[in-house]
């Protein structure tokens, strides 16, 4: 009876949230921990949000282009987009690189910073980070009081020259990049790259069309 | 007895609690990749899944939710988790994790009483003890046994060989498997399957949707999704 699957569906507006929620301040000067980036992140962008829903959700696509801003400076993109194709990165050129970076970042914009309007009032816990190496794992809950749910997402954030950068983010033991991963495979090894560059634009234009 | 996508077991866990998370240089935390040599069947039982929840689930549990009123629902949530108890506290104790084994039996023992037979959460309201990371014996056997293959199964939805095992296990466990099986109360025991996965359905509308909505290949995305999360279940 533990089929689950689950709870991680409510995917959602914990990457809204969450995915969301690195953020740091502009011009701090010492570097920020990976914690303080995260709960600083989380503070902008839930006033966003906050603000969104006090505008009776008008703004659409403002809104979304102010979290994409915030997203931009805590997600490493190109780091994502290269974990989740593998082995299958170093086989392609630097631009279809970059070309397919910019079309995993579309991908996320429009499955969960997109979604804005999911966002009911969440809260976010901190419950203690971990560094080693130039990695580092902050583990935070997001509480949904009107829901009664508390769902645990941890986010993997790198050094990169002295800035934390996420690269992962892992609901309820689910990471992101993985599950990305597992289905760019699956289509790579039945097709082609040309085939899953396909996939992820048609994707993108229904995506648009909704 | 699965609600398609989602387990029984629900409400607000505490995964806080003896949550260890290993921060390897990069990834050395990956997961493999679960193995699928049935996938044209899983792939055609996922649709039937995909359709039955669409066609049918959803719409009952939204018609549900309108005349129940939402605490009424977690209320019924946390009688069937609590009912459930037995399944987790035996489990723990054949993984030995006494300290888990011994937060769920008290769990059980003061929301069947104060919390009027499990309907109430006393426990964690008022006693702070918060619900454990749930066991099952899925979980118990991947102690020592790896998934072996993955299966999606008509109305049960995601499982692998070892959890499919494991569920009819703990299914021997379950209150309601002995209440079906000395006949009058087999109706009994099969309408309180139905409410509980229609009560978890309507309090969890929109997540399926969402999680298909970000998948560029939703079955392939629900196997790892399923995969990692068992995975993740079974180290705490």
């Amino acid at each position: 009876m533990h089929f689950l699957g689950q709870r991680l569906l409510g995917l959602t507006v914990c990457l809204l949230l969450g995915a969301v929620f690195c953020s740091q301040s502009l011009g701090a000067v010492v570097p920020a921990s990976p914690t303080e980036k995260v709960r600083k992140a989380t503070e902008e962008i839930t006033s966003i949000l906050d603000e969104y829903a006090k505008n009776h959700q008008k703004n659409r696509e403002e809104t979304v282009s102010k979290i994409m801003a915030i997203a931009d400076q805590h997600f490493d993109w190109a780091e994502m987009a290269k974990r989740s194709l593998s082995r299958f990165w170093k086989q392609r050129k630097p631009d279809e690189q970059k070309n397919f970076t910019s079309l995993f970042r579309d991908l996320i914009k429009n499955a969960y910073i997109g979604k804005v309007e999911g966002y009911a009032g969440e809260k976010v816990i901190f419950e203690g980070e971990k560094i080693e190496d130039g990695y580092s794992v902050v583990k935070t809950k997001i509480i949904t009081p009107s829901k009664g749910t508390e769902i645990p997402v941890y986010y993997r954030l790198q050094n990169s020259e002295g800035n934390w950068m996420v690269y992962d983010v892992v609901i309820e033991g689910v990471s992101l990049v993985n599950n990305y991963r597992d289905q760019f495979n699956s289509i790579l090894q039945g097709s082609s790259y040309d085939e899953l560059v396909k996939r992820i634009q048609d994707k993108l234009a229904q995506d648009n069309k909704k | 007895m699965g609600v398609l996508f989602f387990n029984h077991n629900s409400l607000a866990s505490d995964p806080a609690q003896g949550t260890s998370i290993s921060v390897n240089a990069s990834e050395k935390t990956e997961v493999l990749p679960m193995p699928d040599p049935l996938q044209g069947m899983n792939r055609a039982f996922y649709k039937f899944n995909d359709k039955l929840y669409f066609w049918v689930l959803k719409p009952v549990a939204q018609g549900y939710g309108k005349v129940l009123p939402r605490p009424a629902r977690l209320s019924v949530q946390n009688f069937f988790t609590n009912a459930y108890a037995p399944v987790r506290l035996i489990n723990c104790g054949l993984q030995c994790d006494f300290q888990k084994g011994s937060t769920e039996l008290s769990r059980f023992g003061i929301n069947t009483t104060l919390g009027l037979v499990g309907l109430f959460d006393p426990a964690k309201n008022w006693f702070h003890l918060n619900p454990p990371d749930e066991e099952d014996f899925g979980q118990t056997l991947g102690c020592y046994k790896g998934p072996g293959f993955y299966l999606n199964l008509p109305f049960a939805g995601s499982t692998s060989l070892r959890d499919g095992i494991g569920s009819l296990v703990d299914l021997c466990i379950v209150p309601s498997y002995w209440v079906l099986t000395h006949y009058p109360a087999a109706y009994i025991a099969t309408g309180a399957t139905i409410l509980d996965v229609v009560n978890r359905t309507s309090l969890r509308i929109g997540e399926y949707e969402e999680f298909k909505r970000a998948a560029l290949d939703p079955y392939v995305a629900i196997r790892d999704a399923y995969n990692q999360h068992r995975e993740d279940a079974i180290t705490k």
